[in-house]
């Protein structure tokens, strides 16, 4: 009973696709065969059991949809969850057959579309790469994103380029955003930049007890300017701070902390803003922590023209004080912990190339007087010129015909009358609106060298290719093993590379969402802007660790160590950490703590402001940390209504999975990670009860926290610690799923079938080197998903 | 290009009856729902009791349509589902999203062509918007009420004017250019690029003709308005006074033809909205769990959203045009893709559907265990538009109950 029939339209529709090889779109009998006997009883066009009706899917490789659901019946064989033990099983023998050649059979069709068409289709750059480029490229440092819409994100990813789409309204954001550079690099390249540095004593900052000026400034006392943590707004702040221009700038404070508790000392943060009654917002400049023994600490930020700055003490554990204690100065006869600063200072600074390197990025050797080029050869200076920049931006080398439209458009301008400089600039315009720019122009099959460089470059710089990268790549050595091998070593050794703990982190952990969801006020009072940019530190150079060190991946799950600053040990309850900024911790078990799953950060983007839901975090975990995908709940399921009353605990909202057969397919693999995760609150603080808010005051203690879980299979835990336990017996498993984000990441498309043989070779190969994360990164680099397109 | 339609704005135009006044239409849509106890008449049919909020916008009844019951079909995924609003393009999740076009769009697509602005797209806050073109790219939003009100109405130096339609046209040749390098560049790339590169190649073009558009527009002089430039407000809390200042802008942009499709989209963060009462986020009141006092706050938060909304429906109807009103020719849609966005259902959107060619002051009850299809709704108002269409993303037809008149 062959199901499929192979429609001449479908093959007609096809033929464009086609290479040398025919794509095929039906499956070999038997393996029909199997599927009638064990599957059509119940996922028929008549019953569609589970929303599937295998009776009349067809078998379409080009589809991605129809491969999913192709890939999902494979594995839901191979994993034995069909068909379900109550009906027929089949024979094992005749499930390995159909199993090998089912697989066979998808893997080959996703090969041959893979060749044909490349995983990887037309990806472009993305905000945070198109602002790196611009960087990089025209030496430019403002803030280029804000300029760009969010990118779409697809499997968690916001660099996917099936998930990429383009329109007249993006085109016009991206001329705008060249527009401004373009403007900035002219100019910064023929103008000198006034220098600006302001420095100011406590005195000249604080509240003016004469004048009345600056009522919410700190206070003058024993000469330094002080501020305390009141609910009041931008209190702190410092009107000759204020700035003219946009830019970054170094800010230079010289603190101490005023009455710090035992034992520690007085967080403290900075903030940027118009800072008065119209327009309280503001803007994160950074935080550091004043001790007894006065000490400089310096920050760098972008700041707005017109913005000022507001200091004062962030830590909210230490309780706010009502502003009446500061007007009336009765402040200082308590002992009250603020912050007390002698002076401070503010430079403008320039992150990106400094005039000379802009000239010569800009002009080469042509040289420039009075903001005119002094040419002997306009016509050749100009060729010349443009060519050499349509290297950078075009990320490799050109040739005369690819180069000729721009050229002749750029030429044009110089016969219109206009001067060398003006023409040049229209002509890097042209260059920087080309689709040569914007989109990864990567070649069908093995990428070519370029398009290795800029792949490369992109994974662990989220940034073009820089000069090194691109002269190995003219002379075709990147493509060598032991020279790619190199070059990630140097990549990971470069500043650059911070970006890749950062970026990575963001999507796969989703951390890019952090500010989705603020913890309620009232139920979570000891959360605040530093734990918060703490947590993410902590995420941050946990990763960064794994990197430096070779360290097993397992770390995600569970390690004897974490990456702590002192705000997050306070956070967590965890004793004896001393030392500045992010030390690495010993943990002991009763910390609860190791692993990227017991991270604030990874604990508060899984949750809402005001509950934790097992079902959310469940998901959230098997997606990210254990590969799984989970199916969306069928349109019956109904929405469970979060109750914070404190009435009913959500374990009895969601028992309803463990009596309903359909349920607990998907929740018998949700709920154990989300229940085991219910120990720890929205702000990722332990917890053994739920907080609920009584009527009028103070959070109070709910009902109790119960993380254990019966698995039908009937193992069962007790604790997180129980159930990190069970998932470490496969390590394996755990560096699958890192291998799979990494190289959706680096290449910038989802894993398809096709790619399923050669990861499970990296992960076997990966046990020689106890999974580690930079033994893996290495790998990734050097697999065939990674140097194709 | 055709001549934008000029009603009596300055005494130097006379009324043109050779014109018939255009049609308009507005959405806007908030991100995090409206509580629907309080949105939601207990009785339905003309002459309904109204509800809690309805009962803010007692005058304006008759002349807009509540409806209950009904979603799109096939959308699922709470917040995420924010971008099929106004497209009602399937969304689950888990699988491979493209969406389609939303229904300003399709009609700025089609009638967009006769004003300065085919359509406008604006936010309060941020760039994130409902509208998509018809390749399914989202199109980010104006934020600001003084760039917006720049572009509408303040009129440019003639050497402002020079320098843009210098660098307009100098566009036009990039873009030119960049067309013919796409084609050439498509054909180096191969099959799999195809499809993208086309897409690439028509969106150079469309960027094309509408920096011509815009060089013509450049020197036709923008219309006068009584309102002085506004300052942007800077404080992020400020929700409500940020809508009334668009709305107020949106208002002149119809009244003066500047456009005829308009989209507000109201995101939902931890703005604290400065009202007497309330003291949480605009997020975290949302995601009230049945906590009292969360919802006690929600309510005065979302009664003046409503009443912002209809004070927009309410100066239209005062705005005279032609023979009638400027709201005979506007129809103005409230909705959001969450029905209940403290369990992140989108089921039972909220949808408030005022303006000319319907028979309102009816509360259209449809099914809450089992939704009637909104893109319905979405077809009338195109055929309202005067647009042939009898489809829209997953609809069946018409909406059943909402009389064309």
């Amino acid at each position: 009973m062959n199901r499929f029939t192979l429609s001449s339209v479908v093959l007609a529709l096809l033929l464009p696709f086609l290479g040398k090889s025919e794509t095929r779109t039906t499956l070999p009998s038997t393996v029909v065969d199997f599927l009638d006997i064990n599957c059509y009883e119940c996922h028929n066009n008549t019953d569609k059991k589970g929303s599937l009706d295998l009776e009349s899917l067809e078998f379409h490789p080009d589809d991605s949809q129809s491969m999913v659901i192709w890939s999902m019946v494979h594995d839901r064989v191979s994993n034995r969850e069909m068909p379900p033990k109550e009906e027929y099983w089949p024979e094992e023998e005749e499930r390995g057959d159909f199993l090998n050649l089912f697989e066979n059979t998808i893997h080959e069709e996703s090969s041959k579309l893979q060749s044909s068409l490349g995983r990887v289709r037309s990806r472009r750059l993305n905000r945070i790469e198109y602002e790196n480029t611009l960087h990089d490229l025209l030496g430019v440092d403002i803030p280029i994103k804000d300029f760009l819409p969010d990118d779409p994100s697809q499997d968690g990813f916001s660099n996917i380029a099936v998930s990429q789409q383009i329109s007249h309204h993006l085109l016009q954001k991206y001329l705008e955003a060249i527009d401004i550079s373009l403007d900035e690099a002219f100019s910064r390249a023929e103008n000198q930049s006034k220098p600006y540095a302001r420095a100011f004593s406590g005195e000249e900052v604080s509240w003016n007890p004469q004048t009345r000026d600056n009522g919410r400034g700190p206070h003058l006392y024993e000469g330094h300017a002080i501020s305390f943590l009141t609910s009041g707004n931008y209190q702190g702040r410092m009107p000759p701070t204020e700035v003219d221009e946009s830019g970054w700038y170094r800010i230079t404070v010289r603190a101490k902390a005023h009455n710090p508790p035992p034992g520690r000392g007085v967080w403290t943060q900075i903030r940027s803003g118009v800072a008065a009654a119209s327009a309280p917002s503001l803007f994160w400049v950074g935080s550091f922590e004043a001790r007894e023994k006065t000490q400089d600490f310096i920050l760098e930020a972008w700041i707005q023209a017109g913005h000022k700055l507001e200091m004062r003490p962030g830590d909210h554990t230490l309780g706010t004080i009502s502003v009446k204690l500061l007007d009336d100065r009765s402040v200082f006869e308590k002992d009250v912990p603020g912050v007390a600063m002698e002076s401070i200072k503010m430079e403008r600074i320039y992150k990106g190339m400094s005039q000379n390197e802009l000239k010569r990025r800009l002009y080469s050797d042509v040289p420039i007087k009075d903001g005119v080029l002094k040419s002997n050869n306009p016509k050749q200076d100009l060729e010349k010129l443009m060519t050499r920049f349509a290297i950078f931006a075009f990320r490799r080398s050109v040739s005369k015909t690819e180069m000729s439209p721009y050229m002749e458009f750029a030429h044009s301008r110089l016969d219109a009358g206009n001067s060398l400089k003006d023409a040049l600039r229209s002509g890097y315009r042209a260059l920087l609106s080309s689709p040569r720019f914007l989109y990864f122009t990567e070649n069908t099959g093995k990428l070519d060298n370029f398009s290795i460089a800029s792949r490369l470059s992109y994974f662990l710089w989220n940034t073009m290719p820089d000069e090194k990268l691109l002269t190995l790549a003219k002379k075709g050595n990147l493509s060598k093993p032991s020279i790619l091998k190199k070059q990630v070593e140097r990549m990971l050794n470069h500043p650059k590379a911070e970006s890749f703990a950062v970026n990575f982190s963001n999507n796969w952990l989703n951390l890019k969402d952090i500010d989705f969801t603020t913890p309620d006020t009232k139920l979570y009072p000891e959360f605040d802007d530093i734990l918060k940019h703490s947590m993410l530190g902590e995420t941050f150079t946990f990763m960064q660790e794994l990197i430096d060190n070779d360290m097993s991946v397992s770390n995600f799950i569970d390690s004897d160590f974490a990456m702590l600053n002192e705000r997050l040990a306070e956070h967590y309850g965890i004793e004896g950490f001393s030392g500045t900024g992010y030390q690495k911790t010993a943990l002991n078990a009763n910390d609860h703590r190791g692993g990227v799953i017991t991270h604030g950060s990874v604990l508060k983007v899984s949750a809402n402001g005001t509950t934790t839901s097992p079902v959310i975090r469940g998901v959230w975990l098997l997606e990210r940390i254990l590969g799984e995908h989970i199916s969306p709940p069928p349109d019956n399921a109904g929405s469970v209504e979060p109750d914070i009353r404190g009435a009913i605990s959500i374990r009895d909202q969601l028992d309803k999975h463990r009596s309903t057969k359909s349920c607990m397919v998907c929740h018998k693999k949700i709920d154990p990670p989300g229940f085991a995760l219910e120990s720890f609150d929205v702000t990722g603080g332990w917890r053994q009860h739920y907080r609920a808010l009584p009527k009028k005051g103070k959070w109070k203690d709910g009902p109790a926290v119960d993380p254990s879980y019966d698995l039908p299979n009937g193992k069962s835990f007790s604790d997180v610690e129980g159930f990190k336990a069970m998932v470490l017996e496969h390590p394996d498993k755990i560096a699958k799923n890192v291998v799979e984000k990494v190289l959706t990441y680096a290449t910038g498309a989802s894993i398809e079938f096709a790619d399923r043989r050669e990861i499970k070779q990296i992960v076997k190969d990966l046990e020689d080197h106890e999974y580690g994360f930079r033994s893996l990164i290495h790998a990734c680099v050097q697999s065939d998903i990674f140097l194709s397109k | 290009m055709a001549l934008p339609w000029l009603e009596a704005m300055t005494p130097a135009f006379a009324k043109s009856s050779a014109y018939l006044p255009p049609k308009r239409f507005v959405s806007v849509s908030l991100a995090l729902g409206l509580h629907s106890p309080n949105l939601d008449p207990i009785d339905f049919g003309f002459g309904y009791t109204p509800s809690l909020y309805l009962s803010k916008i007692q005058d304006i009844l008759g002349d807009m349509t509540i409806v209950t019951g009904s979603s799109h079909p096939d959308v699922s995924g709470g917040h995420k589902a924010s971008g099929s609003i106004l497209t009602g393009a399937p969304y689950s999740r888990s699988a491979v999203f493209k969406n389609t076009i939303s229904i300003d769009q399709h009609m700025a697509k089609h009638l967009g062509h006769h004003t300065r602005f085919p359509s406008l797209v604006l936010n309060l806050s941020s760039s994130n918007s409902p509208s998509y073109t018809e390749t399914g790219s989202m199109i980010p939003a104006e934020s600001s009420p003084s760039k917006l009100f720049d572009k509408l109405f303040v009129a440019d130096t003639k050497e402002e004017q020079a320098q843009q339609v210098e660098r307009l046209k100098e566009g036009r040749s990039i873009m030119d250019v960049v067309a013919g390098d796409a084609k050439t560049l498509q054909k180096s790339l191969g099959a799999g690029d195809r499809d993208k590169m086309d897409q690439y190649f028509e969106s150079v073009r469309a960027f094309e003709k509408r920096l011509g558009a815009s060089e013509d527009w450049v020197q036709m002089p923008k219309p006068s308005v009584a309102m002085k430039p506004p300052r942007d407000i800077p404080d992020n809390n400020e929700i409500m006074k940020r809508k009334k200042l668009m709305l107020d802008i949106m208002l002149l942009a119809l009244k003066t033809d500047s456009t005829r499709f308009i989209t507000l989209h109201i995101d939902g963060n931890g703005e604290s909205v400065p009202i007497p009462g309330i003291n949480e986020g605009y997020h975290s009141l949302s995601h009230h769990g049945l906590d009292e006092d969360k919802i006690d706050q929600l309510t005065l938060l979302e009664s003046v959203l409503l009443e912002t909304w209809g004070g927009f429906v309410r100066d239209l109807k005062q705005n005279k045009e032609s023979s009638g009103t400027l709201l005979d020719q506007t129809n103005v849609l409230l909705t959001s893709n969450l029905g209940n966005a403290s369990s992140h259902d989108n089921k039972n959107m909220p949808v408030l559907f005022a303006g000319g060619g319907f028979r309102h002051g009816q509360h259209i009850a449809f099914n809450k265990e089992d939704n009637y299809p909104l893109p319905n709704l979405f077809v009338s108002a195109l055929q309202r538009q005067g647009l042939e269409t009898d489809r829209f993303a997953t609809s069946t037809g018409t909406m059943t109950g909402l009389e064309m008149i």
